[in-house]
């Protein structure tokens, strides 16, 4: 092995003990524990449909706790780096700036599609759900995306606020985007003079930055609804791409 | 000296912890006009409201229609609930989540059995209604809706004109035979045995009786002809 992805490896590799070290696994376990819990409420609750019910209240719930909390870790740990200078250490070795972001998406990536998968071991216990295995390979998938996006987010913003805001903005927006979009065309905001349609407009630009997040992990597989799973993938590898591009800008504009 | 501090400490948290359960047990939530359903919100609005999780927002809705008549332990009649709203707010979970049978089971279940003939009558329509989008799937909603019609209602003919519908509309293969069959089984209950012995004979001509033993209890169902002993 070269000397440089040495290097690149043994960073995510620190990556994962650092991840062990802030307890993401822990609270990753948490959400998990309290999720179930919510959904087994659910399934006393409601008249009819119990395990769709509850399987379905139990996917969401985790997925965006999981979501969020990967999302916190990463730019808590990353912000963390800056501010204390962590970061120079690391580039003291052979490694290039872009070296060391692959580095640490490649630890976090792997904290990622563990906890992913590890959120779908719950549903074993549901032997007549469908869609299971498409569910927690899509939820891997979107694990990465969000860990790129939280990267990238904490490297360009340097605060952990500021960081976790434009990451909650942005991960809700590419949740409900297309919904947006649907509905400027449907009510004929995208009709009238350039001006009229300035608003329809920049709603439609903001869907064009961002992923489909909606089409990652989506409940209605697991409620019997037709499984699209190749474009989740595609998606995915797209919109890496695109921020391991303005990764590559970022970080050479940036003076750490 | 530092004991002391730390159970003063402990002793705080317990204080306030007992204060808040008191303060909790002493202002129960109230919902307060709990049984005045105002318009459902549009469909686009609540899968937004759910970061487009359509399912889960199906189930939430159908957790506050159910127990929108409930007060504290004190129920408010559902009679008084105004039908048409609960239909726009059943067809809202129906678009929502079409794979779900809970608004199905909540009109046949909840809604149809109390309120006054032309409530009920109200809520049957909506099934009925429903049912003719996906019969395959619906089937077994509208086999409630028989029975609420023939005994609740005591509507014979309508309990005719849907299970005349499950005959003729049901296809799925997988679904059972009695769910044809039950327009037949109506009928010879009824003591119509010349349209009972005319859907039987459509039956066999149409392939969905195969098995001899399933053909001879259905004839043992049916009432003899007038004019024959």
């Amino acid at each position: 092995m070269q000397p440089m992805s040495r290097a690149v490896m043994g960073l995510a590799r620190l990556t994962l003990l650092e991840a062990r070290r802030t307890a993401v696994g822990k609270a990753a376990l948490a959400a998990m524990i309290i999720a179930l819990s919510l959904a087994l409420f659910v399934d006393r609750i409601v008249l009819t449909e119990q395990d769709r019910a509850t399987v379905v209240t139990y996917a969401v719930i985790v997925r965006l706790a999981i979501v969020l909390i990967l999302g916190q870790a990463i730019i808590a740990n990353t912000v963390r780096d800056l501010n204390e200078r962590i970061i120079d250490n690391f580039l003291a070795l052979p490694l290039t700036r872009m070296q060391y972001a692959l580095g640490k998406w490649l630890g976090w990536s792997a904290v990622g599609i563990v906890c992913g998968l590890s959120a779908a071991l719950p549903l074993l216990a549901f032997s007549g759900t469908p869609g299971r295995l498409a569910w927690a390979l899509s939820f891997a998938a979107e694990a990465v995306v969000v860990v790129s996006l939280a990267l990238l987010l904490a490297l360009a913003l340097g605060r952990v606020i500021t960081a976790m805001l434009a990451f909650c903005a942005m991960y809700l927006f590419a949740r409900v985007g297309f919904l947006l979009v649907l509905l400027s065309a449907n009510t004929g905001a995208v009709d009238g003079t350039a001006f009229e349609r300035f608003d329809a407009r920049y709603v439609q630009l903001a869907s064009y930055l961002l992923p489909r997040m909606d089409r990652f992990a989506d409940t209605s597989w697991l409620a019997g609804g037709p499984i699209h799973f190749g474009p989740d993938i595609l998606q995915a590898l797209i919109y890496i791409a695109l921020l391991g591009a303005v990764a590559g800008i970022e970080l050479r504009r940036k003076q750490f | 000296m530092r004991i002391a501090a730390q159970l003063r400490a402990w002793l705080l948290l317990g204080a306030c912890l007992a204060a808040n359960v008191l303060f909790q047990r002493l202002n129960p939530p109230t919902w307060s006009d709990a049984y005045v359903l105002g318009n459902p919100p549009p469909t686009a609005a609540v899968r937004a409201a759910t970061l487009g999780e359509p399912v889960f927002a199906g189930y939430l809705v159908m957790l506050y229609v159910q127990n929108l008549n409930v007060h504290l332990g004190l129920a408010t009649p559902l009679a008084a609930i105004d039908r048409p709203v609960i239909l726009r707010w059943l067809d809202l979970v129906t678009d929502l989540d079409p794979g779900s049978g809970y608004p199905l089971l909540l009109a046949t279940g909840h809604f149809a059995e109390t309120g006054s003939p032309e409530q009920r009558r109200l809520m049957l329509d909506w099934v009925y209604r429903r049912f003719e989008e996906r019969p395959n799937q619906r089937w077994e909603w509208l086999v409630h809706a028989v029975y609420v019609a023939r005994h609740v209602l005591n509507d014979n003919a309508l309990a005719e004109y849907y299970a005349a519908a499950l005959r003729t509309r049901v296809t799925d293969p997988k679904a059972p035979s009695w769910v044809r069959q039950m327009d037949l089984l109506l009928h010879a209950d009824l003591g119509e045995a010349a349209d009972a012995r005319a859907i039987l004979g459509g039956l066999v001509a149409a392939g969905q009786i195969r098995s001899p033993a399933e053909l001879k209890f259905l004839e043992s169902r049916l009432p003899p002809l007038k004019g024959n002993p």
